[in-house]
């Protein structure tokens, strides 16, 4: 390339600044720069944006290194065949054992040798006030009594005997 | 123009090189994945800040950049080198986060911490922040095409039918913009 005038130099300021030239095309630069200002105004405004490069701010690396290692994880890199067969055999049998999980309103089958529990109904039992039970059961609050959503049900059949002696006596 | 389409030398990472630790990294090996994070992040983040302007926005693009260029090296032909593409990446990253961004900010004073060649001595030190703050207010004062020709060209060292590929735009309207864009900064830095 012929360096001849200013559009071919100023094209070539950049390269010419990172020592990219070749002697010829330098040798060549350097003479249209001592004859011409405006270019030699140009060399000084590339030279002054090539002083100030981006930094990268202290920490981004090791930042960008624990979130690449996050986002991959190191055995992904690794997976061979029959551990990638594996893992699909995991699955087939997870999703089985989804399948086969009692769905919701469903009982499931139950063993158990106990004698079967006294359940209470809420019709049952008449209005009662909750914060004579403060004391009664362990581990509420008032807050808590009133502002939970707990039932009867979620009681257990020894909480469910007390409120029953509670209310009788 | 010889010049002007050349391929840049890397001193530190000669084409095959290159080709050796993406295919390294793409096997599994951790160092070299670590050793690619560590040659391109500053290409990376320097990309995305001077699209962003803004320390915070440019470094979770770096981040997201590298996280997803690591992820896809499968699908890195080598057709471009890897540099181009990993910059292509920063760049989409960065466009991303800025659409999702709608509250842009003046760039704080913190940010001048960007720039290198920062002296120890406080005196030095002010009159460099000072010099470096006007390159960062100037470049950030272009349009956006002129100053992504100025920087992709004067910083990263990109030919313009490079930066034409990286950002799809055409040799000749990636010179003009250059061109252009030095034309304004003259008027600001001298």
């Amino acid at each position: 390339m012929i360096l001849a005038n200013c559009d071919a130099v100023r094209d070539a300021l950049p390269d010419a600044l990172a020592g990219s030239l070749g002697p010829e095309q330098s040798r060549a630069l350097a003479e249209h720069l001592a004859a011409c200002a405006d270019c030699r105004a140009e060399v000084e405004v590339v030279r002054v944006l090539r002083q100030h490069p981006v930094r990268v701010p202290d920490g981004l690396e090791a930042r960008v290194r624990r979130a690449v290692a996050a986002r991959r994880g190191p055995g992904r890199f690794h997976l061979s065949r029959p551990a990638l067969l594996a893992a699909a055999a995991a699955g087939v049998l997870l999703g089985g054992a989804l399948l086969l999980r009692p769905r919701p309103g469903e009982q499931a089958p139950r063993v158990s040798t106990a004698p079967p529990p006294v359940r209470a109904s809420a019709a049952a039992i008449p209005p009662v006030d909750g914060r004579g039970l403060m004391q009664t059961l362990p581990g509420t609050t008032d807050a808590g009594l009133f502002s939970s959503t707990a039932t009867l049900d979620d009681l257990s059949d020894e909480e469910l005997q007390t409120l029953l002696k509670e209310l009788q006596s | 123009m010889v010049s002007t389409t050349a391929q840049l030398q890397f001193p530190d990472a000669s084409e095959s090189d290159e080709g050796r630790l993406v295919a390294a990294a793409r096997a599994g090996d951790l160092s070299a994945r670590d050793e690619l994070i560590a040659r391109y992040l500053q290409d990376v983040y320097a990309v995305a800040f001077r699209l962003l302007g803004e320390r915070d926005l440019a470094q979770d693009a770096a981040q997201d950049a590298m996280v997803n260029a690591l992820g896809a090296l499968g699908r890195f032909r080598g057709e471009a080198s890897f540099r181009t593409w990993i910059l292509r990446i920063a760049l989409n990253s960065a466009r991303s986060l800025l659409r999702r961004d709608v509250r842009r900010r003046e760039v704080p004073i913190a940010a001048v911490e960007e720039v290198a060649g920062v002296g120890e001595d406080p005196a030095s030190r002010a009159v460099l922040l000072t010099e470096a703050e006007r390159v960062r207010v100037a470049l950030q004062g272009l349009p956006e095409k002129q100053r992504l020709s100025v920087s992709l060209r004067i910083e990263q060292g990109l030919s313009y039918a490079e930066i034409a590929r990286l950002i799809d735009s055409t040799e000749g309207a990636v010179r003009v913009n250059y061109h252009l864009g030095i034309k304004r900064l003259r008027g600001m830095l001298t």
